[in-house]
């Protein structure tokens, strides 16, 4: 599964200038599924639940179900699967349940039926001890407004999850000193968390998680509290993280450019149910209903459709600067700016596959505007 | 390598502090309680004081031209206030309430309200809880009207709030006896120093909670209001005073609770009432009989609390009543008095049988002569091993400067130099009113209740708050325990125990359990539900999420909980003079009983030093505890 960080595309861009062929990230191809989600119920309230999932599944809304049972459906018959390496976004608007959704993955909220299944192990059905066990090597959190341990120093909060593990005090000292330095916050080790800023408490978090150095990242719009110029740095780093060791990354928001940014696929929850799943491109080309729409036409497309698309048959003799596959049209236009009006296009293995010309990429920057 | 002798530096001053205290004692040896010539004599110009007054009472101006008119015109309204209770047919007061309570559509609670208005004239009790609630009306409308506009001015005014705030915190602290003192001084025994004494010690939650009521309403707002021409006064009047509504009625609340709480000591300097009651049946030594009042108190102030917050609870439906009805119900609820007074229906015609109290004696005294061995096993234990070792301690091993160096060590540590400083003069001045040996004892004893409070309250409080539905249940009856007359709690110890310090420790144990429950629980509760689900996520354990998390995090709270039951436990030693205390509360209540004043104002300022070090200490502490407070990168 390729893995793509639009945000890099300048970077690439300036690289591929000096003839370095810059592809983006490939990570290991393992098609194990690592966590698979297979028909998710979740219903908030007391009594008989069952009643509710029937009546939804009759197609009775959220809000007739609420007066008729008293109760909640938080999260309605959801499947889906992440593979190894992926970044999966689920984006939805505020009630949507995708919170609820990202704390059924690991068991924080008890789903009411279905699966949930992690490297082939079903969740749902361990017990307590081999849940505290799972969590502790498997996966960790980054959560919307930190929660971090203002009792705790931040080298503390970073070895949380070593601590307990019941990794020993110098052991779990000295790998949170090197996380603290990877998300850029050497010298702070001895602070409060309420001694810093909201975006270094958030990077503190961020150490927090990577600490135990888990397969499996569970973000629940970890950058929504943060103001914009801090969030964009703070998803550059997140981009840098998946390029040096990619691990599978659930993650939650309510930005749709955030979701395009980041996502290797993405979801569109509303109200409880999946609206529509794909790649950036697929959702933004042929959003599914009128919903999914809405959010895709502030987007400009030059950033979110891949030279793929564009891709005329057979590369062009002679000496054209050459783009990625996978690179967006943006990328591909800045390429044809100068003198060249074609520009090979290269596959993952570096073969060149097709070309591109600067009007068909011109016409999609014409859409946008 | 630095940060560990850093951190070794850290604990030099402390070390070396305890070295010379240590140094302090060898040297000055055994057998030094505080020296006995070193007395302020306090007692005599105040004794003097009181003679002048005595014999100036009907001739000086300030008695026969202020205190005396102040006092038979306080006299003469609260007898008027409880006349006209009187007068009303006897189902008006439930009335009263059922309509008010009514207003939000609460029915329910509306007629539950009005059965327990008649439970006190049921059980016979009308006339005592007619002084008593003559007595708290005129008390919280004068406390109303002086603590309003206190409250007002300081919300808004920093410098008034600068010298506001430390006397406020003070008159919190000090328990309700004291203020007695100095009123029977100035207006002799009777109602009036118990309504002057009520009203000082329940001014302070009126202030302070109707400047919190309007600090808090948002500056947007106020702004708003501002920005669209309103003046100052329109923008008190108009925005604030009613967005602080509901913090001003739980001043209001906060207020008849406190009254009612002093209404029981006002009995012991002439106040009459319910108070007086439950002095009675301490006398009589029926535990029956006490409850049976303790009950009417916990009836009025249920019944208080209920239609004060019915006046700021929004109503469940938006229509208004309409004017129309409104009048109607006004006009219904006069004629039904004027009948009731014309046909004479003064006298409840409902009478409860109240001999099932008799069985809470009979049990009592099965008690006693059952298991009395045991029990009177234990209290020597306690007396012997704890009260007596204490004393001998603090006033033979322990030399007097080491008690204060010790005391000077725990205020610094707590919260700096200047507490150490204020700890020395608060115990240089008790030594000075020549109380020192009462006043370790009565320490002593509140260590002890303090200690066992905690022991319960503590883990019990910590389950509340983890546990919803036990929090639902017991709320009403921590309530109610708070609200029921401490002396209460020490009737049946007496009675089994008899008179020592011991059944004075465990009423105060019962007393002050309530809110350490509540507070420590809260304390739990407030924890963020994201920080939990944080520890979680990475595998902790439920011991792991509750010691390292819960637990670490309620800490500030649950050292207020420490603090307010070291608080309400020095209240309730005192009191418990009056069932063989002894130490200072013995003193003070002989000086309210026999009127002698200069004791009175001694044993004042020993128990004002001692509340306001345990409280200053406590609440250091506590601060020092909350994340994020003084605590500096190393």
């Amino acid at each position: 599964m390729e893995s793509r960080c639009h945000i890099l595309t300048l970077a690439a861009w300036s690289r591929s200038l000096y003839g370095v062929v810059l592809m983006t990230h490939t990570a290991p191809a393992t098609n194990t599924a690592t966590i698979s989600v297979d028909s998710l119920w979740k219903i908030f309230g007391s009594g008989d639940l069952q009643k509710a999932q029937k009546l939804s599944e009759s197609g009775q809304t959220r809000a007739e179900i609420l007066e008729a049972t008293g109760q909640t459906v938080g999260v309605r018959d959801v499947s889906f699967s992440v593979d190894a390496g992926e970044t999966f976004v689920v984006m939805g608007l505020s009630g949507s349940g995708k919170s609820t959704l990202i704390r059924c993955l690991s068991r924080l909220v008890e789903p009411s039926s279905g699966s949930v299944h992690i490297d082939g192990r079903d969740l749902t059905s361990l017990n307590a001890k081999d849940l505290r066990d799972l969590r502790r090597t498997t996966m960790s959190m980054v959560f919307q407004h930190f929660g971090l341990l203002p009792h705790r120093r931040v080298i503390d909060n970073v070895a949380y999850g070593l601590e307990v593990q019941g990794i020993s005090k110098v052991e779990r000292h000295a790998r949170a000193i090197e996380v603290i330095e990877t998300v850029g916050l050497a010298g702070w080790a001895d602070h409060y968390p309420q001694q810093l800023s909201g975006g270094m408490q958030q990077r503190v978090g961020l150490a927090r998680a990577l600490a135990v150095d888990p397969k499996i990242l569970f973000f629940d719009e970890p950058f929504s509290a943060l103001d914009p110029l801090i969030r964009r740095d703070m998803q550059t780093e997140l981009c840098n993280l998946q390029m040096s060791a990619p691990r599978t990354i659930v993650f939650i928001t309510h930005d749709f450019a955030e979701a395009i940014r980041l996502g290797d696929r993405i979801a569109i929850m509303k109200d409880g149910v999946f609206e529509q799943i794909g790649t950036p491109e697929e959702i933004v080309l042929h959003p599914a209903t009128d919903y999914v729409r809405e959010f895709t036409n502030d987007i400009p497309k030059v950033n979110v459709i891949t030279v793929g698309s564009l891709m005329r048959h057979g590369p062009v003799a002679g000496a054209a600067p050459t783009v990625g596959v996978a690179d967006t049209a943006a990328t591909a236009l800045r390429l044809l700016l100068g003198d060249d009006a074609t520009a090979n296009v290269i596959d993952a293995s570096g073969a060149a596959v097709g070309h591109v010309t600067r009007s068909d990429v011109a016409k999609i920057f014409a859409s946008d505007s | 390598m630095s940060a560990i002798s850093h951190r070794k530096w850290k604990y030099a001053p402390a070390t070396a502090a305890v070295a010379c205290i240590v140094a302090l004692q060898i040297a000055l040896g055994n057998s030094r309680p505080w020296p006995e010539n070193w007395n302020a004599n306090l007692a005599d110009p105040i004794d003097d004081l009181q003679v002048w007054i005595q014999d100036h009472r009907l001739t000086h101006w300030l008695f026969t031209g202020l205190f005396n008119p102040v006092s038979d015109f306080i006299e003469s309204s609260i007898a008027q206030v409880a006349e006209w209770i009187a007068w009303l047919p006897w189902y008006t007061l439930a009335l009263l309430a059922f309509l008010s309570i009514a207003r939000t559509k609460r029915f329910v609670s509306a007629t539950v309200c009005a059965l327990i208005t008649l439970y006190p004239a049921a059980v016979g009790l009308s006339e005592a809880t007619t002084e008593t609630l003559a007595l708290i009306v005129v008390a919280i409308l004068i406390a109303i009207a002086i603590g309003l506009p206190l409250g007002m001015l300081t919300a808004l005014n920093p410098s008034a709030e600068r010298i506001g705030r430390p006397i406020l915190d003070a008159m919190q602290v000090i328990p309700a006896t004291v203020y007695l003192i100095p009123s029977v001084i100035v207006f002799s025994i009777g109602v009036t120093p118990a309504l002057v004494a009520t009203v000082i010690y329940a001014i302070p939650p009126m202030v302070r909670l109707t400047a919190l009521g309007i600090q808090s309403v948002p500056s947007a707002t106020v702004e708003a209001a501002e920005s669209f021409g309103a003046s100052k006064q329109q923008s008190m009047y108009r925005v604030r005073l009613p967005l602080a509504a509901p913090s001003i009625v739980a001043g209001i609340n906060q207020t008849i609770m406190m009254a009612l709480g002093i209404s029981v000591i006002a009995a012991l300097v002439g106040a009459g009432g319910l108070g007086q009651e439950v002095q009675e049946s301490l006398r009589l030594r029926s535990p029956g009989r006490g409850s049976i009042a303790g009950f009417a108190i916990v009836a009025i102030a249920l019944v208080l609390d209920r239609v004060s917050k019915a006046f700021t609870e929004p109503r469940r439906t938006n229509r208004k009543i309409p004017i129309a009805q409104r009048i109607a119900t006004v006009a219904a609820l006069i004629a039904v008095i004027i009948i009731g007074r014309i046909a004479q229906w003064i006298e409840i015609p409902v009478h409860l049988n109240t001999s099932a109290v008799d069985s809470i004696d009979d049990f009592v005294i099965w008690i006693r002569d059952n298991l009395s061995e045991p029990l009177k096993t234990m209290s020597d234990f306690f007396v012997r091993e704890l009260l007596i070792r204490g004393h001998r301690l603090m006033n033979e091993t322990l030399a007097w400067p080491v008690v204060i160096a010790v005391s000077a060590l725990i205020g610094w540590w707590a919260k700096g130099w200047r507490t150490a400083i204020f700890v020395c003069a608060g115990l240089a001045a008790t030594g000075a009113t020549g109380l020192w040996e009462q006043s370790t004892d009565t320490l002593i004893q509140v260590i002890i209740a303090s200690v066992i409070t905690l022991a319960i309250a503590l883990p019990v409080g910590v389950v509340v708050g983890r546990a919803q539905w036990l929090n639902q249940a017991l709320g009403p009856v921590l309530d109610a325990l708070q609200t029921l007359p401490s002396l209460i709690y020490a009737i049946p110890f007496v009675m089994i125990l008899s008179l020592s310090p011991v059944p004075g420790i465990l009423a105060s144990v019962l007393y002050a359990i309530p809110p350490g429950i509540r507070l420590t629980a809260l304390g739990i509760q407030q924890v963020p539900e994201e920080t939990v689900e944080a520890a979680t996520t990475f595998g902790a354990s439920p011991r792991q999420v509750m010691f390292g998390v819960r637990v670490p995090l309620a800490m500030p709270s649950i050292i207020l909980a420490v603090n307010q039951v070291i608080m309400m436990v020095l209240a309730m030693v005192i009191i418990s003079g009056l069932i063989g205390g002894g130490a200072l509360g013995f003193e003070a209540i002989t000086a309210l009983t026999r009127g002698e004043t200069g004791l009175g104002a001694e044993v004042a300022v020993a128990i004002v030093a001692m509340a306001m070090i345990l409280d200053r200490c406590t609440q250091g502490i506590a601060h020092k505890l909350t994340p994020g407070n003084d605590r500096q990168p190393s």
